[in-house]
């Protein structure tokens, strides 16, 4: 990326910082149904609601 | 629940008293080195590199590493997991000990330790960040020896002491966090005055933020560590109280350091981005800055969380070491490594033996004093004259 004034920089790297939060927000709801799902989620809803659940 | 066997130790001679006994014994003669001939007879410090591994190692790794106190005892008492109380003893004694050996090290690179009182009662520099640290870490220091003085009372029977003190314990614990809050991310804030001696990767504005979450992660993976380690050694000591819910304590704090470590992923590469300094990811100092980012943060994060799913002990435990060292290698990094980067190889900072040795020294003196303590007091078990009383 070549800027040729600051503005021009700023935009650019603020503007590849968005992307990353929007990357982030959806990343971070994947990432928590991967780490609350498996093994011990199942466990622990067994324990909760027996077998129907 | 049952009051554990305490056998004590079989000999003074075992192997552990030994090796222990010999570092000691040669960390005594570093220190009167250092404390008669002065810091450059045992240091490779100069003028281009004023801070070593004492302060790399022993003050940075030392403080984050100790963050399993206020880690732990916010979980407990802030946010009512009353299922980890068992680990707030454990927690809170390694964190008194890693400070105080913090404070203790910090004199053989200062010097003049009578005049350690100085800056915060004679004469206070309100404007240094150095300041703010030092008065952090004394009166945090105090918080924590009040949190642990419950078991030593209990061990000597004073009994209305401990109750006064054990109704101190939610404010003690709101006072830790704020403090641990303030110091955490002021030892980060420390390097943002040198933004032209360290590497454009690890320099950013957003250096206190950095130092502050990775610090919660690598308290909570030390929790991990340091238990799993006494469940080793120490087994003998703990009650089936303390043994029941190790398991879950693993498990919970887990959970928490693969979230905190995928939050710190992210606030990384967001201060990568935030700089443009993409381009610095191709060169050696890249490389470096990637080794530490993937092999020791999202490795960790992918470990813990495959491990709370699987409920696999035995990889959330192995996530713990890779955090421990995660944090000791980002500590080094910034502080050493890609500090004064600049610099021909020639005039880079290397420790001196005698600098390793001092650190090898202070770390020994706490792992011979936890053990002196949770062999004697109700760490791991609970004093059979108190149970469920708290």
């Amino acid at each position: 990326m070549e800027a040729h004034n600051l503005q021009e920089y700023y935009t650019f790297t603020k503007g590849i910082v968005y992307l990353f939060m929007g990357g982030a927000l959806v990343g971070v709801t994947l990432f928590w149904q991967f780490l609350m799902g498996g093994k011990a989620y199942r466990d622990e809803n067994k324990k909760n609601y027996g077998d129907h659940h | 629940m049952s009051t554990p066997a305490n056998n004590g130790p079989k000999s003074a001679f075992n192997t552990f008293n030994l090796v222990a006994g010999a570092i000691i014994l040669v960390g005594l003669v570093i220190t009167v080195i250092r404390f008669t001939q002065g810091i450059g007879s045992v240091t490779n410090l100069d003028n281009n590199n004023p801070w070593g591994i004492w302060i790399g190692f022993d003050l940075l790794c030392g403080v984050a590493l100790a963050a399993g106190g206020y880690t732990t005892s916010a979980a407990c008492y802030i946010f009512g997991l009353k299922r980890f109380h068992s680990a707030v003893r454990p927690a809170i004694l390694t964190a008194f000990l890693g400070y105080a050996l913090v404070v203790f090290a910090l004199q053989y690179d200062l010097g003049r330790p009578w005049r350690l009182p100085y800056p915060i009662f004679y004469q206070q520099g309100t404007t240094s960040l150095l300041f703010e640290v030092g008065l952090c870490v004394m009166l945090y220091l105090t918080v924590l020896f009040i949190e642990f003085t419950p078991a030593m009372f209990e061990w000597l029977g004073w009994k209305k002491i401990r109750k006064v003190v054990v109704k101190l314990t939610l404010a003690l614990t709101i006072f830790g966090v704020v403090l641990s809050t303030l110091h955490q991310s002021s030892l980060g804030a420390l390097y943002t005055i040198a933004p032209s001696k360290l590497h454009p990767l690890w320099y950013s504005p957003y250096m206190p933020l950095y130092f502050f979450v990775s610090s919660i992660a690598a308290g909570m993976s030390m929790v991990i560590f340091e238990g799993t380690l006494s469940h080793k050694k120490m087994h003998r000591m703990m009650d089936e109280e303390y043994l029941k819910h190790h398991d879950g304590v693993v498990l919970g704090f887990g959970k928490a350091a693969s979230l905190v470590l995928f939050g710190y992923f992210f606030v990384k590469m967001i201060g990568v981005a935030y700089d443009n300094n993409w381009h610095y990811l191709v060169s050696g100092y890249g490389l470096l800055f990637l080794t530490e980012m993937l092999g020791f943060v999202a490795l960790p994060c992918f470990l813990y969380a495959v491990g709370v799913r699987d409920k696999n002990l035995g990889l959330i435990k192995k996530a713990a070491i890779i955090t421990v060292l995660g944090i000791v290698f980002n500590r080094f990094n910034v502080s050493l490594i890609a500090f004064n980067y600049h610099l021909p190889s020639s005039e880079r900072y290397f420790p001196s033996m005698m600098e390793i040795g001092i650190s090898v020294f202070v770390v020994t003196i706490g792992v011979v004093v936890f053990r002196f303590i949770t062999t004697r007091m109700p760490i791991f078990f609970e004093h059979p004259d108190y149970k469920g009383d708290h």
